[in-house]
């Protein structure tokens, strides 16, 4: 499966509200990283609108899953727009990782209201042994809007 | 505004809806509460060198905040050019000798003076350029860091007015090693109701286990044990502190943040968790809030990571606590508010019956009661219907 492929295959879960099959794409030592600003500065010291390792990242999701988490009720629908995709890195054999940048729109309809979010988004995947697909090691989602007084960011960008 | 309108929006017991919903009553806020009072407007790290400036709002009225680059007074100007009222600063923070008018290059230095305009003898021998510096908050001071402005020349002096909430402030700037800094940027939310719905879910312990349940229960699973607020509350209270301040005090740490307390400041700022939390109307029903996370200015860099992922996990626009709120505590007020017209009286009772005077002489309860919103309103109510 190339990379691109992979991405709408995200992209789909997402969509679908498929949480948990979501979730199992990731390493377990994954990192899920939505910067406040452009992403340059180190995440660790600065503050971060979601800065999870894949433990974090796990309870966020079981969080969704349950039936309490009321910043998603009524639930966000969402469409993902994936455009602009470049191949920054490849490297193939031991220690095989990929690195893909692109752009994203997505477009949000909750309680009525439609909020588009559009940046860019950086991944970092590693290919799965014996299988076709990849599993994500990193995301990171540079919102457009990141800086910006941004309403509920509770759904999965 | 007249007493009897006051008490039919907030009655000593009870709230009317068109409190979050009425434009002419926020119009009436914005003069009479934020252009009068004390306001909260920046916390000293973010000018820590002589010439550095933020941009923040008293009410509307965008006004930068800028420490003086000869003499490092912090002075707080309304961004608008005095010749056409353009903004005279288009950026959130920085480090400036001058803020220059792109319009007709008006210049003033960075203690608001005006020092250069092109063309000047188009003003004639009679121009006295001392009259025509940035307009200036008349009264600005600073406690333990955190600085205040007010438009009001006769507002008493900051330590009287905030009298009880001192040794929080106290307690705030001496929470970590070397003091506290504002250092780590800041997350930004915007929610379609009132700001004043804001203040009032910042100190509302009633909700916690409630709104919050799903994320306390996961929090539980996590440390092995799980929080049992009944009990907690039996040993914890809440306290008007005056002027529409109020306090509760925590006994344990419900794993969100460093402070042992949440600390409202009328009528904008709430300190929480591991933060300076800044409120800002803008309509009726609009409010922009911006979480600053405090560092400690000596603690170990893991230290302070370990507290910025902290704050992560439960505030800010993604924050498993902060999305909650937005959604029951703002998107679901707001529908059930729509078209209320005057018909929605919400009652403020809680506690009423059990509030006892604490040695400030002040209203004290069990965490859950609503002593900090009949303070919040009773303030609301004195600066509304206050004379002149």
């Amino acid at each position: 499966m190339s990379a691109e492929r992979f991405l709408y295959y995200e992209a789909e879960l997402l969509d679908r509200g498929d949480w948990a099959a979501w979730l199992e794409l990731f390493t377990p030592d994954a990192i899920y990283w939505m910067p406040c600003g452009d992403g340059r500065e180190d995440p660790e010291l600065r503050v971060n609108i979601i800065y999870d390792d894949y433990e974090r990242l796990r309870d966020r999701v079981s969080r969704l899953l349950g039936s309490m988490a009321y910043a998603q009720m009524p639930a966000s629908k969402t469409i993902h727009l994936i455009t602009n995709l470049v191949i920054e890195e490849e490297i193939e054999g031991e220690g095989a990782v990929t690195r893909a940048a692109s752009n994203f729109l997505v477009t949000e309809l909750r309680r009525e209201q439609t909020t588009l979010y559009a940046g860019r988004c950086e991944h970092v995947l590693v290919p799965v042994p014996g299988e076709e697909g990849w599993r994500i090691r990193a995301k990171k989602i540079m919102l457009l809007s990141g800086e910006a007084y941004l309403g509920n960011l509770s759904f999965m960008m | 505004m007249e007493a009897a309108r006051a008490d039919g929006l907030f009655d000593g017991e009870a709230v009317n809806g068109r409190m979050y919903t009425d434009e002419a009553v926020f119009e009436e806020e914005m003069e009479r509460i934020f252009n009068r009072t004390w306001v909260y407007v920046a916390h000293e790290s973010e000018l820590e060198s002589p010439g550095d400036y933020k941009t923040t709002r008293l009410g509307l009225q965008s006004v930068i905040v800028a420490r003086g680059a000869d003499d490092g007074v912090i002075r707080v100007m309304l961004n608008r050019c005095r010749h056409r009222a353009a903004s005279v600063c288009q950026t959130p923070c920085g480090s400036a000798n001058f803020f220059r008018c792109a319009y007709h290059g008006w210049t003033y230095n960075n203690k608001g003076e005006l020092i250069g305009m092109p063309f000047q003898d188009g003003y004639g021998p009679d121009l006295d350029k001392r009259e025509l510096g940035l307009a200036q908050a008349p009264r600005v001071a600073a406690y333990r860091g955190f600085v205040f402005a007010s438009m009001n020349e006769a507002a008493p002096p900051l330590e009287e007015h905030l009298r009880h909430v001192l040794p929080y402030l106290d307690q705030t700037a001496d929470s970590a090693p070397g003091g506290i800094a504002l250092r780590a940027g800041a997350q930004r939310y915007a929610y379609p109701n009132n700001w004043k719905l804001q203040l009032e879910n910042t100190i509302d312990p009633y909700h916690a286990s409630i709104t919050h349940q799903s994320f306390f229960d996961m929090l539980g699973k996590k440390m092995g044990k799980r929080i049992n607020f009944k009990k907690q509350y039996e040993v914890e209270r809440v306290n008007d502190l005056g002027g529409g301040s109020s306090i509760y005090h925590m006994d344990a740490d419900f794993g969100i943040g460093e402070l042992p307390f949440i600390l409202l400041v009328f009528p904008n700022l709430g300190i929480l968790g591991s933060q300076i939390r800044v409120i800002e109307p803008v309509s009726a029903g609009a409010t922009k809030v911006t979480l600053y996370p405090m560092l400690g200015k000596a603690s170990s860099d893991a230290d302070n990571a370990a507290r910025l992922r902290k704050h992560e996990i439960f505030y800010g626009p993604a924050g498993q606590g902060t999305a909650d709120d937005l959604e029951v505590a703002f998107d679901r007020v707001a529908e059930g508010l729509a078209g209320a017209g005057d018909g929605a009286r919400l009652t403020m009772r809680r506690g009423l019956h059990r509030e006892q005077p604490d040695a400030n002489g002040l209203a004290c309860s069990h965490p859950s009661d609503e002593v900090p919103f009949r303070s919040l309103y009773r303030e609301w109510r004195r600066l509304m219907t206050a004379g002149g």
